[in-house]
């Protein structure tokens, strides 16, 4: 028989094609080499699968909302019943070959022949091997569905990339666990497991064998090429995560052709996801769309096609919604957005609808705030039309605010540097706002460089006219603007060294940086420089003596502009009354640090230290006295019993700074980490006071937050369950009859951390139960200005 | 010296509260006793009386507000520096209600008890003020939680090393990993549990010098990595018996203060039974 469609891969792409079509009447043929949904068949037992991106909606046959592995699966499980969608498995698609306007498709069970065929074969199918004697031994294996069922075996990973990790991680508490990296240390890992593999190696829970590749597996044993020797590893198990590739050989053999030579390179195809051979369609990761909902949309979008229905994208309908107050068609009107705003017209037609999607509109009738000064928010905001004015707190009486016109921007700062809002801007007149959230924006930044240059160079400008010079000329300052370089340092890098000569000024656009001094072999920390500071001009006001008297490290992920030597000085000729300024201030720094090296309080050797232990990132920091604490736990019962039960706080975990203990609890960091990776979204936010806080109902204790707070104060716990048992049950169940207690195992986890007891007008429960006054809550900066340890 | 500490809350506001209400009270006594024979049962006593149960029922609540941990009342650190200085004027405000009279009778037992609460609650108050700084240097970087996985880890190691040994090697190690296990003195055994501190350290290092000859040849490599990690496990426990025993001296006096104070209030009843009573 001949098929209308014949779909190669059952996978979540495939299956919507095949779905649709079967109930489109179409007669459909899916060939899958091994489960339906291998990929995520393959998941571990009740992970939690994604559904982004969540604001495009699901246009499929299929089920698909975000949930457990195992409902998922159920629900295409039914679908493909009710559809009576036919399946042959396992069999392994070898040729496909176009004849006569008809495809023949080779099987190693057979061959069929079809009007249209789709290939959404994934790339997982296509893993990488190892490419060593003994790799097909039964005890290697290239998937690892539950890594619990393992006990107590010695079992070798090879790769170290992020999947890989993550499967140490799981086996390395119950099992003798090594890994074989073929990079000399551990890189492009997330930083939580970056973080938690380090740690693991370190407490010698896993071995890890940098520069190495395996040179041969034997049943029980692997040897190891390392730099040095081979090595002989007791193996019973070995699991091969090393990626997966397209299958470009196969692809081409189809007659499918790619964009370029490059191994990234994706496969050539038109608007319908056609490839070059008519009637040839390929969906889904294959194609270069990672994310299950993109490729079940494609699915059902090249069906419609096959069928000769003319099909909008997805996100039409929503977009011309956003942009109901525009006139024409939805490309008329992203042309027109474009026009208006400069930023966004070197942005391609596909980046700006994605981008538009994510952006919400604001309609602003009169003066309203957008936001105000201080607040903890970081997206952009582009004006389409009308204007606003930025107004500081800091503005001398009867200074006019600096108004922004039509197609321009704000907000560029927060967004970079992940600190307060620098102004409260207000709409002037009817205004409409397009607000960009920072991770839209930042991934468009990192795809078009034009668009980057652009916010770049506006930030340096805005920049030194906030943080150095109010006063200074537009040209000027877009002129040195164009001439900055905005450099990135890693936590511990060192900026800028003592005894070198200094050549460039620096502002500090993101992170922060210590300033430290070394006399001999001992080497202190003089001060601590957060974001909107700048350093380095000492050394360029000097003409006798030009070298560097400090050493500058970042101390976190840190972005400085840099003013090279001659672009700082046109910038003091045109301005004496700056370079007055400078030099007064360097004359009473100068004065400072002389007292402060006299000054060497005990409490000043623990500055380093908590610099290195980030207790200078957070915002509100718990800090214990230990001199006054009485070691009464008040305050641990008080964060429990204000929170289900449930503390957030433990005394007796933490770091000991001299007599100041910062215990385990949320420090509501500057740059919150833990606010990366929210599958949600939103179950764990920022409030413009800066407090970080979880909404439990939102919380599907994924872990993510808890394993990317660098400080361990995010807990994965069981809720307590809800008592539902009557008095009498309860009294009978102490005797061991009645129902029994509810036990909180049976619930998921979800995370819990403080909320410096937000809903409380009071405050923290924490400090106020404290009998004594040990317990304080405190900004790092408000606690180290006091020992003159902060700013300038 | 006290700065910062909780018997100068808000700026010796309890202090200075306490002191002028003492001086009110010595006044106002005064001028009682000049036209009156004090006594229990006359006006003014009846006042004072009235007043020292409301004091002791003020004394009481800080029980109770302690644990009312989402309380806006104040806050805990406030409530102790009040309960120390209002705690201390009761020994002024009782005797005055008796006119100073004391004998052998349920009267007398009830403010017996009253001294020995507040003197508890002194020598607390003295162990407060003076522990916390002891146990900082006690700690010294080593908090409990870090010995305890610390002494897993020994525990740990410790095992490998007795496998397959002879009998006393083994004998040796399941006593340890037994110790390591032993529940730690809690509750009414804070009282009556004096940890042992003896030089444990150098009673142990000889006993297992005196062991080793026993040990045969092929084992005494590994049984002196073992003793090296017995020593290291004798030497935290002797840190954590340490930061034990100041922890304990903080918590005990509790157990005589609360439940003094209890029986107080009991003997108060009984007292009020009778006088009004009968």
């Amino acid at each position: 028989m001949i098929y209308d469609l014949l779909v190669v891969g059952g996978g979540p792409s495939g299956l919507s094609a095949a779905a649709h079509a079967a109930k489109c009447g179409l007669s459909t043929l899916v060939l899958e080499q091994g489960e339906v949904a291998n990929t995520i068949f393959n998941f571990q037992k009740k992970k939690h699968v994604m559904s982004e991106p969540g604001m495009i909606p699901l246009r499929s046959d299929l089920q698909f909302e975000a949930g457990t592995r195992e409902v998922i699966l159920q629900a295409w499980h039914d679908a493909v019943q009710k559809y009576q969608v036919q399946i042959n498995r396992p069999e392994a698609v070898k040729q496909i070959t176009k004849k006569d306007g008809l495809f023949e498709v080779q099987s190693d069970k057979g061959a069929y022949q079809a009007k249209h065929v789709v290939l959404a074969i994934g790339i997982q199918g296509n893993p990488n091997r190892v490419g060593k004697p003994g790799e097909d031994l039964p005890h290697v294996s290239y998937k690892m569905a539950d890594p619990t069922i393992y006990l107590d075996k010695d079992i070798l990973m090879i790769g170290a990339g992020d999947a890989a990790i993550e499967g140490v991680l799981a086996l390395c508490d119950k099992n003798r666990v090594s890994v074989l990296n073929r990079n000399n240390e551990f890189f492009r890992l997330k930083d939580a497991l970056d973080r938690q593999i380090n740690e693991k190696v370190k407490a010698k829970q896993v071995v890890a064998y940098h520069s190495a590749a395996v040179e041969r597996f034997e049943p029980g044993y692997t040897y190891i090429t390392l730099p040095d020797r081979v090595a002989k590893v007791k193996t019973d198990l070995v699991f091969v995560r090393i990626g997966a590739s397209l299958p470009r050989p196969f692809l081409e053999k189809c007659g499918v052709t790619f964009a370029s030579k490059e191994r990234s390179a994706l496969p050539t195809i038109n608007e319908h996801y056609e490839s070059q051979v008519t009637g040839l369609y390929v969906i889904g990761a294959v194609a270069g769309y990672n994310l299950i909902k993109q490729g079940m949309n494609q699915g059902y979008e090249v069906v419609e096609h096959i069928l000769g229905h003319e099909i909008k994208p997805v996100d039409e309908p929503m977009l011309t919604e956003k942009l109901n107050f525009l006139q024409g068609s939805l490309d008329e009107r992203l042309v027109q957005i474009a026009a208006t705003i400069p930023l966004l017209a070197p942005v391609q037609k596909q980046p700006l609808r994605e981008l538009i999607l994510q952006a919400t509109l604001h309609q602003m009738r009169g003066a309203q705030t957008v936001y105000q000064e201080d607040d903890f928010s970081d997206s952009l905001f582009l004006i389409l039309d009308g204007k606003v004015a930025a107004s500081f707190r800091a503005q001398l009486p009867g200074e006019r605010p600096i108004l922004l016109y039509q197609g321009s921007f704000f907000g560029e700062m927060s967004l970079l540097s992940g600190r307060r809002r620098s102004a409260t801007i207000t709409t002037v007149g009817p205004s409409v706002l397009i607000e960009i959230p920072r991770k839209a924006m930042l991934r468009l930044m990192a795809n078009e460089p034009a668009v980057k240059r652009i916010v770049d160079e506006t930030f340096v400008v805005r920049a030194l006219k906030t943080n150095l010079l109010k006063d200074l000329e537009d040209d000027l300052a877009q002129e040195l603007a164009h001439k900055a370089n905005i450099k990135s340092f890693k936590k511990d890098d060192v900026i800028v060294k003592q005894g070198e000569v200094g050549d460039a000024f620096y502002l500090i656009r993101s992170g922060s940086v210590k300033i430290t001094k070394r006399e001999g072999e001992k080497e202190t920390v003089v001060k601590y420089l957060p974001a909107g500071q700048y350093f380095g001009e000492m050394a360029l006001l000097d003409t006798e003596d030009p070298t560097r008297k400090a050493t500058i490290t970042a101390t976190k992920q840190t972005e400085v502009i840099q003013l090279m030597k001659e672009d700082f000085w046109a910038l003091l000729h045109r301005h004496p009354e700056f370079e007055q300024h400078l030099r007064e201030n360097v004359q009473r720094t100068r004065i400072q640090s002389q007292a402060f090296e006299l000054m060497q309080t005990g409490s000043m050797s623990y500055v380093n230290k908590m610099l290195q232990e980030g207790v200078f990132d957070g915002t509100d920091v718990l800090l214990i006295d230990e001199n006054k604490c009485v070691r009464c736990d008040n305050c641990v019962k008080a964060c429990e019993t204000t929170h289900g039960g449930q503390t957030r706080l433990y005394r007796e975990e933490g770091l000991l700074f001299g007599n100041f203990l910062v215990p385990t609890s949320c420090r509501h960091c500057e740059n919150p980490l833990c606010l990366i990776d929210c599958p949600p979204g939103d179950a764990i936010q920022r409030d413009p006071k800066g407090e970080v806080f979880i909404t439990e109902a939102k919380c599907i204790g994924c872990g993510n937050c808890a394993s990317n707070c660098p400080y361990g104060n995010i807990f994965m716990l069981h809720p307590k369950p809800k008592e539902t048992r009557k008095p009498w049950m309860r009294i009978l169940s102490l005797v061991g009859a009645g129902p029994p207690e509810p036990k909180a195992e049976d619930l998921p986890t979800k995370a819990v951390k403080c909320d410096l007891c937000r809903n409380d007008s009071a405050g923290p429960a924490c400090v106020r139960s404290c009998p004594t006054g040990a317990a304080m809550r405190v900004t790092p900066e408000e606690y180290f200005v006091k020992i003159g340890a902060v700013g300038r | 010296m006290l700065e910062g500490t909780v018997l100068f809350y808000s700026g010796k506001r309890y202090l200075i509260l306490g002191a002028s209400a003492g001086a009110v009270l010595l006044g106002s006594y005064a001028y009682y006793a000049s036209d009156t024979t004090p006594s229990g049962g006359t006006v003014g006593g009846l006042i004072y009386g009235a007043i020292g149960l409301a004091a002791i029922f003020a004394l009481m609540f800080l029980g109770i507000r302690k644990r009312s941990y989402a309380s806006h009342l104040g806050t805990v650190r406030g409530w102790v520096s009040a309960h120390i200085y209002l705690g201390l004027l009761t020994l002024l405000i009782i005797p005055m209600h008796a006119g100073f009279h004391f004998g052998w009778d349920v009267h007398t037992l009830a403010f017996a008890l009253l001294v020995v609460v507040v003197l508890s609650g002194l020598g607390g108050l003295s162990l407060y003020l003076a522990l916390p700084p002891l146990l900082t240097k006690y700690e010294s970087g080593m908090l409990p939680d870090k010995i305890q996985s610390e002494l897993n880890r020994i525990v740990g190691e410790m095992k490998p090393l007795a496998a397959g040994k002879t009998g006393l090697f083994q004998r040796l190690h399941f006593e340890e990993s037994r110790r390591a296990y032993e529940p730690k003195p809690q509750g009414w055994r804070l009282l009556f549990t004096r940890p042992n501190t003896s030089s444990a350290l150098t009673v142990r290092t000889q006993e297992l010098n005196r062991i080793l000859p026993q040990i045969p040849a092929s084992q005494q490599e590994d049984f002196s990595r073992f003793s090296a990690l017995l020593l290291q496990k004798i030497e935290m426990e002797s840190y954590l018996t340490g930061q034990m025993r100041l922890k304990n001296a903080l918590q005990a006096w509790l157990y005589v203060h609360v439940p003094v104070s209890i029986a107080m209030l009991a003997a108060v009843a009984v007292h009020l039974l009778v006088v009004l009573y009968y």
